[in-house]
């Protein structure tokens, strides 16, 4: 029996200097391993430095000098760290400088190197990577057929940063119909926030003026699609007023009156609001009157604020009937709408037929330090 | 019955435990290593999206989410002016800044008057939640964006909510009036909801203050503290966020997001009914009651923890206040969870019920119970020598070389990651106070624990007094110090667990050589000397 203890006794010692072993040695591969990051740091930190240096002259010469792409690649040995160098010199430049400087310098970007790496790594297994790779297109916006096919693929991935970066890139086009994929294809997906979405809205523009109508089009298509969840289609239709598609304003006046239930799903119903009072369309004033008797306040809000800017007598009468004195949300909320388009509180006060002046007092206090207050 | 003889009783009825307590020393720490190994991937991949994902266009348009900052204030009369300065300057587009001063009694409420030319407007009377009578609420004429709330004393939370009735932005970030944010810490945190949309809280890193280099209350250089207490919680809040918060962010299990810096969705905290007002775990009580509105519910919804928006707050480097503070963690912690204890392995909270909760009930809670009954039984069982020095001297550096490979893990994952401390010293003398970290001060943390836990039970909630020095006022203005009864005792305090922190370590190298000795590797100092001393 003690034989027994003294043998299981034994043994427990042997396993603790067993894991004190592997832990100690653990330990110290943590502590070297830290060191050898940090070191290793450095030395790319200096490398980076190295060819910063080295790159920024030969770029600036190039300018100067009006030197050709190919002078350039001479400098190269072949690193992946020279291209990567190379490649944030020229973006540092290009934001920098402007005109046909900064165009100039851009051009840098196209050579086939870096052009190359990027499309190789939109192949890459790491979504790290393809993101960067999306970056890359997305700035140069010079986005050709073989790089467009992997990227309509990558709109459609799981990983919605992929997919959002690979939409970015593909705003890069000159051809509507992709961007319009990538828009169309992001807007179908359930879980997109507002703020991805009307990103991309922006970048759906493209630079130039001339594809306005053909933009429109595709953002009516959009819209109107059944697979687009409300709440997108609610900030399409906000974004696309905002930024100003007046070709739209007559569709958007449209879908206001529209009976049809998608169109009066309350987010929808707020943005159609918003629209008319973006594109200014007084056409619209009758049917928003009949509006402010809605009890709604998220709706009476809005289209207070869109009547207001109207203004005109009757637009007037309607505001001024709705605050009756009784109901201090309904009053504050038409009398700060009315004070964010743009009327003078005095002017509010003076014409609002409100017999309690505690009351009264108390909401023109409010509004001159608080127009905000209570949204 | 002697000394000797109740000790060997106590080790007699802790005998049969001993398994329970290696059994228990296996789980905890293969929870953290799999948070450790978990973290490692998870936070070098968030890394590489942060740097890979920029947002340019979002902040051209007018129809981003704007942040309401809500900072309250208690007593804050050295550091209010240059924090609320500082938040003023934040980058981001839309904001407003709304101070909420809890009842100050010094002169904060003066001061923020005097420097922001405030100007009294009125009380906005429908107030969804409730708080302590709000005084006056006043906005300032330099600053159109920055609202003050003068209220009746009634702590944090409350002072929070004060400051989510009056705030009027689509999210509420909620910080401590002393907190110092990166510049850019909106942009970086908002980041969280622009990727998924249900994202109704996002917490971000608090990292300590004492020891960097402040210019109008924004961290210029990164130094590591100067004090004992500083570098240790500078390893401790590294180990917290960077493999703790890290792990469980990406288990979708986050319980915590700090009081000193999160962002909310402001229509979230209206629907679960903003801060608790009888809690000192406000913060974490948020946080839990969040999580259970939605799974009670079946509603989609995630919370976040991002480890690159930095948020700088001043830790105590005082053994009295971070005492205090530590027994205050543990009783918010203790009073959370015995709210929410219904989450406790119910299938429909998931992998919280079965995974998050019962890790912060048994390691969080419960480990100091065990971790003090482990280190007096040790104690005793060396005292009274009924255990051989080998297994003893090799099963406490075991263990002190795992609380040492988790902090080393937290030092990595910072080297793998973000580098904020610049230099090689930095490195090593974090990798240095992770070492030592284990010997003497987990102790006394593990008592303050304990002593937090007790009173928790007793039914203490009590906030514990907060002594600041202020960040930019390191220097001889601030210690003019009467010597009274109170101060002395706080000393004694002091010098108290410096002893502990010293006698500790010793101890261990008796152990360490005694077994040594028994091995017969090397002389009985202690014997020669006694043959010495005898023949003389």
């Amino acid at each position: 029996m003690l034989a027994f203890f003294q043998t299981q006794h034994e043994i427990s010692i042997q396993l603790l200097w067993l894991t004190f072993l592997i832990l100690l040695v653990f330990t110290v591969v943590l502590l070297v391993g830290s060191m050898y990051m940090r070191w290793r740091h450095r030395i790319i930190e200096r490398k980076v430095e190295h060819y910063t240096a080295y790159f920024y002259p030969i770029v600036l010469e190039y300018l100067e000098t009006g030197g050709k792409e190919d002078d350039i690649l001479r400098h190269f040995k072949g690193k992946k760290i020279e291209y990567a160098v190379f490649e944030k010199v020229v973006i540092d430049l290009v934001n920098q400088l402007q005109g046909e400087d900064a165009n100039k310098i851009r051009q840098l970007l196209f050579i086939d190197p870096i052009f190359e790496y990027h499309v190789k790594q939109l192949d890459s297994r790491s979504d790290v990577a393809r993101v960067k790779a999306c970056n890359y297109f997305s700035y140069i916006r010079l986005v050709n057929f073989r790089v467009i096919q992997k990227l309509r693929h990558m709109v459609r991935d799981k990983n919605r940063l992929l997919a959002f970066s690979a939409a970015s890139a593909l705003m890069g086009s000159k051809k509507i119909e992709h961007r319009e994929y990538a828009l169309f294809t992001l807007s179908k997906r359930k879980r997109i926030s507002e703020m991805a979405l009307l990103e991309l809205l922006f970048k759906f523009q493209y630079q130039h003026d001339d594809q306005r109508d053909i933009e429109a089009k595709s953002l009516r298509k959009i819209i109107l699609s059944a697979d687009v969840p409300s709440d997108n289609v609610a900030i399409l239709i906000l974004g696309a007023s905002e930024i100003g598609y007046f070709q739209l304003s007559e569709l958007f006046y449209k879908l206001l009156l529209s009976k049809e239930r998608k169109w009066n799903i309350t987010s929808i119903k707020i943005a159609l609001i918003r629209a008319q009072g973006y594109f200014y369309n007084e056409e619209a004033a009758p049917y928003l009157r009949k509006m402010m008797d809605s009890r709604k306040v998220s709706v009476l809000k809005p289209t207070a604020e869109v009547l207001s800017t109207f203004g005109g007598d009757e637009n007037d009468q309607k505001l001024f009937e709705k605050i009756q004195g009784n109901n201090e949300d309904l009053d504050f909320t038409i009398m700060s709408a009315m004070v964010r388009s743009g009327y003078k509180t005095d002017s509010i006060i003076e014409r609002a037929n409100i017999k309690n002046k505690v009351y009264l007092n108390t909401l023109v206090e409010i509004l001159k330090h608080e127009p905000e207050m209570n949204q | 019955m002697n000394l000797e003889d109740i000790l060997q009783e106590f080790v007699n009825f802790v005998e049969p435990l001993n398994w329970f307590f290696i059994l228990y020393f296996l789980i905890v720490n293969l929870t953290y290593i799999v948070l450790v190994f978990v973290s490692l991937f998870y936070i070098k991949k968030q890394e590489k999206y942060n740097k890979v994902f920029n947002l340019t266009g979002l902040f051209q348009s007018e129809l981003y989410a704007p942040v309401s900052i809500l900072a309250p204030a208690f007593n804050e009369e050295l550091n209010i002016i240059p924090s609320v300065e500082a938040l003023l300057q934040l980058q981001y587009p839309d904001f407003e800044v709304i101070v909420i001063n809890d009842g100050s009694s010094d002169a904060t409420l003066e001061r923020l008057i005097e420097h922001f030319e405030l100007y009294t407007i009125l009380t906005p009377k429908k107030l969804k939640l409730s708080h302590k009578p709000i005084k006056t609420v006043f906005k300032s004429n330099r600053y159109p964006n920055l609202k003050v709330v003068d209220k009746v004393n009634g702590r944090k939370a409350d002072a929070l909510n004060a400051g989510i009735n009056i705030s009027t932005k689509e999210l509420l970030c909620a910080i401590d009036a002393d907190s110092i944010l990166d510049p850019d810490v909106l942009k970086k945190l908002l980041k969280a909801f622009v990727e998924d949309e249900n994202v109704v809280a996002a917490g971000g890193i608090v990292r300590i203050a004492n020891g960097c280099k402040i210019e109008d209350y924004i961290v210029k250089e990164v130094g590591l503290p100067k004090t004992y207490l500083g570098r240790i919680q500078a390893v401790e809040y590294l180990r917290s966020y960077l493999f703790g918060r890290v792990g469980w962010d990406y288990l979708d299990s986050l319980l915590i997001i700090s009081g000193a810096f999160g962002v909310f969705s402001r229509e979230a905290v209206m629907k679960v009914g903003g801060y608790l007002h009888d809690t000192v775990g406000e913060d974490m009580e948020l946080v839990v009651r969040m999580h259970r509105y939605y799974r009670e519910r079946d509603l989609d919804y995630r919370i976040r923890f991002l480890p690159e928006p930095v948020c700088w707050t001043e830790v105590p480097e005082d053994w009295s206040v971070l005492g205090r503070q530590r027994n205050r963690w543990q009783r918010g912690l203790a009073d959370t969870l015995w709210r929410h204890r219904k989450m406790l392995f119910r299938p429909k909270f998931g992998r919280l019920g079965f995974m998050a909760m019962p890790y912060f009930v048994f390691v969080e809670l419960l480990g100091p119970i065990v971790e003090l009954f482990g280190f007096a039984y040790f104690f005793i069982v060396i005292l009274i020598g009924s255990l051989n020095a080998t297994f003893t001297t090799l099963f406490l550096i075991s263990a002190i070389l795992l609380g040492i490979i988790l902090s080393m893990s937290a030092v990595i994952c910072e080297e793998f990651t973000y580098r904020r401390y610049p230099s090689v010293k930095d490195v090593l003398m974090l990798s240095f106070y992770a070492f030592i970290e284990n010997m003497g001060f987990r102790q006394v943390h593990t008592m303050w624990r304990f002593s937090g836990l007790y009173k928790f039970l007793r039914g203490d909630k009590k906030w514990g007094v907060m002594t600041r020095k202020g960040l930019e006022s390191n220097d001889s203005e601030s210690v003019n110090r009467k010597k009274t009864k109170e101060e002395l005792i706080k000393q004694l305090k002091s010098a108290g667990y410096w002893s502990v922190v010293i006698i500790i370590p010793i101890l261990l190298l008796l152990l360490v050589y005694s077994s040594v000795v028994e091995q017969g590797y090397a002389p009985n100092i202690f014997k020669i000397i006694g043959d010495i001393a005898q023949n003389l």
